[in-house]
């Protein structure tokens, strides 16, 4: 008895592929659901903890989960980076294309960003009656393109676009270093991995008079700044699929290639 | 349930080095190859990219006449077992799992059967294997997945000898049930030369020998006997190996003697037989080796 995903003719040989590998996609997804539920765990902890004592110290000033708020999508960045690192090779070797595996894991860190969105979501909704009640400023000082909890469609698209995005960079840079090995890897950062910090300080710099001024990203507008992000995302996703498709199915290596 | 295969002056370079240089063959659907080689001579590297491991640095290679890289229905139907192998870091039960969720052909039964005959401890990761048990999850995994193309790159060296006969035995019976193409890379020649209908030899990166495998062990000729009667009778040729016991001497010529010299031999008291792979393959690749 076999279980498969592919359509084979009566001579066992492969006619049609799937479009999407689901069982690539199902170990992605259990993968990162896996990972994120102990950053959300940390995330909550975190939030109490950091709440309790500027209670009992300097007080509170601003929200607690507007500060935090960039930290789980750095987490979902890593994350990315072993998806595409550690399946690689058992991947190809069980006869399926780098582009299947790529294409399964862009769905998976999708959907996890819809996850970080909605949980991010939520902490904003549960975070206001509490402040609320103890009178406490809800002031957000991180960069967003919201400028508070309550805009639940901005606060849901904008941590969307960003966690993909940085998701999909993770991908890139683990193309990166499959490709490349661990010295050429590291230094293909400069081009794998700019496009998430491009995406992250436009939100920091959008805000800012001095550099973001300097740089002209100055007010820009929110959908503006999500477009560009996106952008900035589809370019890190092109980049894991150009990479990828040249990577040897080898065991990593500091130079890269395999006798 | 079978693939041919085509190479057309392939080359696998990594850096300057060269691994694999113009090498040309064909591997025709259903057939037991053997590719024998030194190490180093570009075996992996040739297997990983018919499998699609790597990329070809020049030449072309036809799997069922296409493209084997990136290319899904080929690399679906393609399975290379390394040593070592190539598993996630799950336990075994999972690795099998996964390999029957992503295999077409794949036969749980057969899987089972492999499993209890190698007696695979079923909740260890492949990294708390033994080497050897490592290597029969390899030899499981490659045989239950009845891959069109199948290829074992010396994928079963660390099992131990009862294990290694077990796996030999086991992939004849499935061969001669579910004929398919295999390539088998071996040190291993005395082992496995009975499985070979082909073979093919690679020496520093270029292909030796492409021959069926009973032409090939036609090709030698032991001659053993009186010391005297042998050196005369294998005068005419050059002797690639020389061992005495006591007056008896065995000499080994790469050549199929003519019926004049069988018919001298015989009247001297010389026995003639056929030579191993084994000692035919160090002969061809050793540095005054000639095919």
């Amino acid at each position: 008895m076999s279980t498969t995903t592919t359509t084979t003719g009566p001579d066992g040989l492969v006619r049609r592929p799937p479009a999407l590998d689901r069982h690539a996609f199902g170990s992605a997804l259990r993968w990162l659901a896996f990972a994120s539920s102990w950053v959300w765990l940390g995330f909550v902890l975190f939030a109490v903890g950091i709440t309790r004592s500027n209670v009992s110290t300097v007080g509170v000033t601003e929200s607690v989960v507007g500060s935090l708020s960039i930290t789980p999508r750095n987490f979902l960045f890593a994350f990315a980076i072993t998806v595409l690192a550690v399946w690689f090779v058992p991947h190809v070797a069980s006869g399926r294309t780098r582009r299947a595996l790529v294409t399964a894991s862009a769905a998976a860190v999708s959907v996890a960003a819809a996850g970080y969105a909605v949980l991010l979501t939520v902490a904003f909704q549960v975070e206001r009656p509490v402040y609320e009640a103890n009178g406490w400023p809800l002031v957000i000082r991180t960069g967003h393109v919201f400028g508070s909890g309550d805009q639940v469609g901005l606060v849901l698209l904008e941590s969307f676009v960003i966690a993909a995005a940085v998701g999909f960079a993770g991908l890139a840079v683990a193309a990166g270093y499959r490709r490349f090995g661990g010295v050429r890897g590291t230094l293909a950062l400069a081009f794998t991995a700019t496009p998430m910090l491009a995406a992250s300080a436009l939100l920091e710099l959008r805000a800012s008079a001095g550099i973001g001024e300097a740089l002209g990203v100055d007010g820009l507008s929110a959908p503006v700044t999500l477009v560009a992000i996106a952008a900035l995302g589809a370019v890190s996703l092109a980049t894991a699929y150009r990479l990828v498709h040249g990577a040897p199915a080898s065991r990593l290596s500091a130079a890269g290639g395999e006798r | 349930m079978s693939l041919a295969v085509e190479v057309r002056d392939l080359t696998v370079r990594y850096g300057r080095t060269t691994a694999v240089d113009r090498v040309s063959f064909d591997l025709q659907p259903g057939v037991i190859y053997g590719l024998l080689g030194r190490n180093g001579t570009g075996k992996t590297s040739l297997l990983s990219t018919i499998a699609a491991f790597q990329r070809a640095s020049g030449g072309t290679i036809r799997v069922d006449g296409e493209d084997p890289y990136e290319n899904a229905r080929v690399m679906a139907s393609t399975c290379l077992i390394r040593e070592g192998g190539d598993f996630l870091d799950e336990k075994t039960k999972d690795v099998l799992r996964y390999a029957a969720a992503v295999r077409p052909g794949w036969d749980a039964d057969l899987a089972a059967r492999l499993v209890d005959l190698f007696e695979l401890p079923m909740t260890k990761k492949p990294t708390q294997l033994s080497r050897g048990k490592r290597s029969a999850l390899g030899v499981v995994v490659g045989l239950a997945s009845r891959a069109p193309l199948t290829m074992f790159d010396e994928a079963y060296l660390g099992l131990d000898a009862p294990s290694r006969y077990a796996f030999y035995d086991a992939l004849l019976e499935d061969y001669a049930e579910h004929p398919r193409t295999i390539v088998l890379s071996s040190h291993l020649i005395e082992e496995v030369e009975r499985l070979f209908e082909r073979v093919i030899i690679l020496d520093a990166g270029r292909v030796l020998v492409d021959e069926e495998a009973e032409a090939l062990r036609s090709r030698g000729t032991t001659v053993t006997g009186p010391a005297a009667a042998v050196d005369e009778l294998t005068a005419p040729w050059r002797v690639v190996a020389r061992k005495a016991l006591g007056p008896t001497v065995q000499a080994i010529v790469v050549e199929e003697l003519p019926a004049d010299a069988r018919a001298r031999a015989a009247a001297a008291g010389v026995e003639l037989g056929s030579v191993p792979l084994q000692d035919l393959f160090v002969h061809l690749t050793s540095p005054q080796g000639t095919p």
